[in-house]
């Protein structure tokens, strides 16, 4: 796999899945609630969320293997809403990879291409060329259960990519590996869908993944949508109260901006901000908050370290501030962190500060 | 692009089409044919043939008979006594081969498993040569000089306690060997940890989580003995007197259907009310708190 | 310490019953064997010599021949039936969630709770009744009605171990519904499929408590024909009959443990 050229992405506009107004419902549990989103041809799209949250409802209607309670999915120029699993152009990689375990590495991946009926000739060729591209021409012969985790999914992964689908859709692809192999794996998956300019759909509640793979990140609680966007976007803009804490760490703070300019949160901490006057919940990323040394100028708050945890490269500080509480990280030289009970003087800059809707 | 419904949840018309078969045969073969019991113990006479009319006659005449009565209290006897022994006998059988890696489990379960499959028939034909005037028991003991002369070890109810647990004991094996698979080894670890002894960890942590199988195979094993009426009939003679016999004369020998109905439906009422005796005295006692899936 | 000797004791006594158990399972066929291959004319243990005269009495005796014919064929149909008709239901238990469910799945398995003698006298009395008393059909149903119970269990239990995924993913690979039951659900159910089939076919074969209920024009069942020359008769020929029974019911489960043992390796 070549990993270290990953193309420039092009920006394409034509639309490849179509979610419309997706609904899921079992009796009176609603699992999917009113999703629409759109993924173009090439975009790595990640849904995101903890357990239970409606993602793999959502990844299993476009397989075709749920059929939506409401709303229309669109596969290319098709409605393929109605469309069974097995005519639809979709490529599955299950989170337990669902090798065929009386079936050679070969055999799994020829599978889909008896089924479209390609001549046996042609089949040899392209399972040839799809190990080839997952580097397991070696392993043809083996059987499932004598691969490792990462070789079961690469042959997964390979099967799914021979029938060419138009959409590969990942089930929590690295959940079953260890956390060493996780990293190299994500690094190779990428590396390899995009090289094929792979319109990827995959599900994941670990925000990391999400953040490292994504093109754009669609974050669900509870069967709804709370916020589609880039990574950047989603960590340095997190619209609603749960994107906010769910992914990343950060200080929440309920109050108001008053006509001055100056949030006032109930617990008393103020500092300037940029919005409009009234009723508001600020965020604030634990690295936005600085010792008052390292930036001069700004308001000045002496804060109280109750807890100081350390994480290797920084050190992450509870802090109390009147009554209102902040996360900090600090990077001390060795000796040098704040222990419980410390005092310190902190400023909040205030271009990391953010303000969100309140999902609830 | 056709409209197949894709979710197959989503398809009752699917389920009702696989049960169906099933369902009927069992309602044909099980259901009507029991409910016919049912109905014939009520006819008075002595033939079902062409009968009419709703009496209590035949169970009055059960239940006024001594006879019938001891033979009905014996039967209930030996269910319980042939129950109890497959578990004094099966639970270590089960026990240990639960513990065992599954290569080694394998030979012993054929040794399981035949017995059970092979036909009653062959293994009390099987107890007749052993226990015989010429079979291996006297042989041996002759041999050994502690009698003098062949005994008949054959026709008495001992015998037929031997013959029916043997019988029975597969089942009972195979019901705790399954429910003590899915009790997690590590808790007998901790209970040892614990510095409770063998016997004690035994009694209080594998016994009440292995209840559900000795309970499900003393079920078995009590349905199976208070109905037996070929070992009692060829190991017993004629002084055994089981109340599935008594059944099986009435219908094929006397051909008295309305009393051998009468009987039967004894026999399922006795099996059941000791059956939801036993649920009710010994399971609520060892599950108590115990969260059962 | 005398918790550590009633631990030991304790041990020591579990190791003899388990013994005495499994010695005691194998004693009685193991006796029969034994005992068939007897030259004499009585039947006695041990015996006196080794022959195999009493096996060719049984091929030349027709009563047992044809006894033995009759229970081949009802146990080849009866495991045949009850397998369609069964998988079919542990199929839709398995796969559908439903009110009753639980209910369903007790009443599958409820043949094995009832006693055969109420069976027995139940059927038997339907039987005339719908015009089958005494006939091969009336027969093989009884015979149904307690294999499908053994069918089911078994193939149920292989069903849970199925991985679900699976059909969905060859599904997702362009296999049709009957190609998924084709090339992948079939044939990992397989060894279960097996096993159904063995216990459906050892359980009819040996049958005596019901069959004894439901004999056909004069001809009976092996079991069946085993039981009344007992009743008449002790000599090495029925000796010589169990011996065959014995060795199908071997062969049978041997043949199951090969072929689902292979298997579950998986």
């Amino acid at each position: 796999m070549n990993m270290s050229a990953v193309p420039a992405r092009v920006t394409k506009t034509n639309t490849v899945v179509s979610f419309r107004g997706i609904e899921k419902s079992y009796g009176a549990f609603q699992a999917v609630a009113a999703l629409s989103l759109d993924i173009r041809q090439g975009e790595l799209v990640c849904l995101l969320g903890p357990s239970g949250c409606g993602k793999t409802t959502t990844l299993r209607m476009l397989a075709g293997f749920v059929e939506p309670s409401a709303g229309e999915i669109w596969l290319d120029e098709d409605n393929v809403t109605r469309v069974p699993a097995y005519r639809r152009d979709v490529g599955i990689v299950f989170q337990n990879y669902a090798l065929f375990p009386h079936m050679t590495v070969a055999k799994n991946v020829e599978y889909g291409l008896v089924n479209i009926n390609m001549p046996k000739a042609a089949r040899q060729a392209r399972i040839a060329e799809v190990l080839r591209r997952v580097e397991l021409q070696h392993l043809a012969d083996r059987y499932p259960r004598a691969l490792s985790g990462g070789q079961q999914q690469r042959v997964a992964l390979a099967r799914a990519l021979a029938l060419q689908p138009k959409v590969l859709l990942l089930d929590e692809p690295f959940s079953n590996l260890d956390a060493q192999l996780r990293v190299r794996l994500r690094e190779e998956l990428s590396s390899l869908i995009r090289g094929l300019d792979m319109t990827t759909l995959f599900v994941t509640h670990d925000q990391e993944e999400a953040l490292t793979l994504a093109d754009r990140i669609v974050v669900m609680n509870k069967g709804a949508v709370e916020q589609i966007g880039t990574p950047e976007e989603i960590y340095d803009s997190p619209q609603t109260r749960f994107v906010a804490e769910f992914i990343g760490t950060c200080s929440l703070l309920e109050g108001r901006v008053d006509e001055g300019g100056d949030f006032l949160s109930e617990r008393g901490l103020r500092f300037p901000v940029a919005r409009r006057p009234g009723a508001a919940t600020a965020i604030i990323r634990p690295e936005y908050v600085r010792h008052a040394a390292e930036a001069p100028g700004a308001p000045v708050h002496r804060a109280v370290v109750e807890t100081s945890e350390y994480m290797g490269a920084a050190t992450r500080l509870q802090l109390r501030v009147g009554d209102a509480r902040l996360l900090m990280d600090g990077r001390y030289a060795p000796g040098r962190r704040p222990r419980a009970g410390d005092e310190i003087d902190i400023v909040i800059d205030p271009t990391g500060v953010r303000f969100v809707t309140d999902g609830n | 692009m056709s409209a197949v419904p894709i979710d197959v949840e989503s398809r009752p018309g699917a389920r009702l089409l696989l049960l169906l078969p099933a369902l009927a045969l069992l309602l044909l073969f099980l259901v009507v044919p029991m409910f016919s019991v049912f109905r014939t113990s009520f006819f008075p006479g002595t033939s079902s043939m062409g009968a009419t009319g709703f009496t209590l006659s035949q169970y009055a005449r059960f239940f006024s008979s001594t006879l019938y009565n001891s033979v009905l209290l014996e039967t209930v006897a030996y269910g319980i006594i042939v129950s109890v022994g497959c578990i004094v006998l099966g639970f270590p059988v089960g026990y240990s081969l639960a513990r065992m890696p599954p290569a080694k489990r394998r030979l012993r379960m054929i040794l399981i498993i035949v017995p059970l499959t092979l036909s009653l028939v062959v293994v009390v034909f099987g107890w007749m040569v052993l226990l015989g005037r010429q079979g291996l028991l006297n042989n041996l003991l002759l041999a050994l000089g502690l009698i003098e002369a062949p005994r008949q070890l054959l026709f008495n109810r001992a015998a037929v306690l031997v013959v029916l647990i043997q019988q029975f004991l597969p089942f009972m094996i195979l019901s705790i060997m399954n429910v003590v698979l899915q009790i997690d080894p590590v808790l007998e670890h901790a209970s040892t940890s614990l510095r409770a002894t063998r016997l004690t960890t035994f009694r209080k942590v594998v016994v009440p989580l292995a209840a559900p199988g000795i309970v499900s195979g003393f079920t078995l094993v009590f349905v199976m003995t208070v109905s037996a009426f070929v070992t009692p009939r060829l190991i017993g003679g004629a002084r055994t007197q089981m109340l599935g016999g008594l059944i099986f004369d009435e219908v094929l020998t006397t051909m008295n259907w309305p009393f051998g109905a009468a009987m039967s439906f004894i026999l399922l009422a006795v099996g059941l009310g000791v059956l939801a005796l036993v649920n009710m005295l010994v399971v609520r006692r060892i599950t108590r708190g115990l969260h059962v899936r | 310490m005398s918790a550590d000797l009633r631990d030991r004791l304790f041990a020591a006594l579990g190791f003899l019953v388990r013994w005495t158990v499994y010695a005691s399972l194998l004693l009685p066929a193991a006796i029969v064997v034994a005992a068939s291959l007897t030259p004499g004319d009585i039947l006695r243990f041990p015996p006196p010599g080794i022959s195999l005269r009493w096996y060719r009495a049984v091929w030349e005796s027709d009563l047992f021949m044809n006894s033995l014919g009759l229970s081949f064929r009802l146990a080849a149909l009866a495991t045949l039936v009850s397998l369609v008709l069964g998988f079919a239901a542990a199929y839709a238990v398995d796969r559908y969630r439903f009110r009753g469910l639980g209910l369903v799945r007790s009443f599958l398995l409820s043949p094995l709770l009832v006693p055969t003698v109420v069976l027995g006298l139940g059927l038997m009395q339907f039987l005339v009744w719908i015009g089958l008393g005494q006939t091969f059909l009336g027969l093989l149903a009884g015979h149904l009605v307690i294999t499908l119970p053994y069918v089911v269990r078994t193939l149920s239990a292989s069903m849970v171990l199925f991985d679900r995924n699976l059909e969905q993913a060859a599904m997702s690979l362009r296999a049709p519904p009957l190609t998924v039951l084709r090339t992948i659900t079939l044939p990992l159910l397989f060894p279960g499929i097996i096993s159904a089939m063995v216990f459906a076919f050892v359980t009819s074969f040996g049958n005596v408590t019901l069959s004894v209920f439901l004999n056909y024009d004069g001809e009976v069942t092996l079991p069946v024909q085993v039981l009344s020359y007992v009743e008449q008769n002790y000599d090495p020929l029925v000796a010589a009959v169990s011996s065959v029974v014995i060795l199908v019911t071997v062969l049978a489960i041997f043949i199951a443990d090969r072929i689902s043992g292979a298997k579950s390796v998986i």
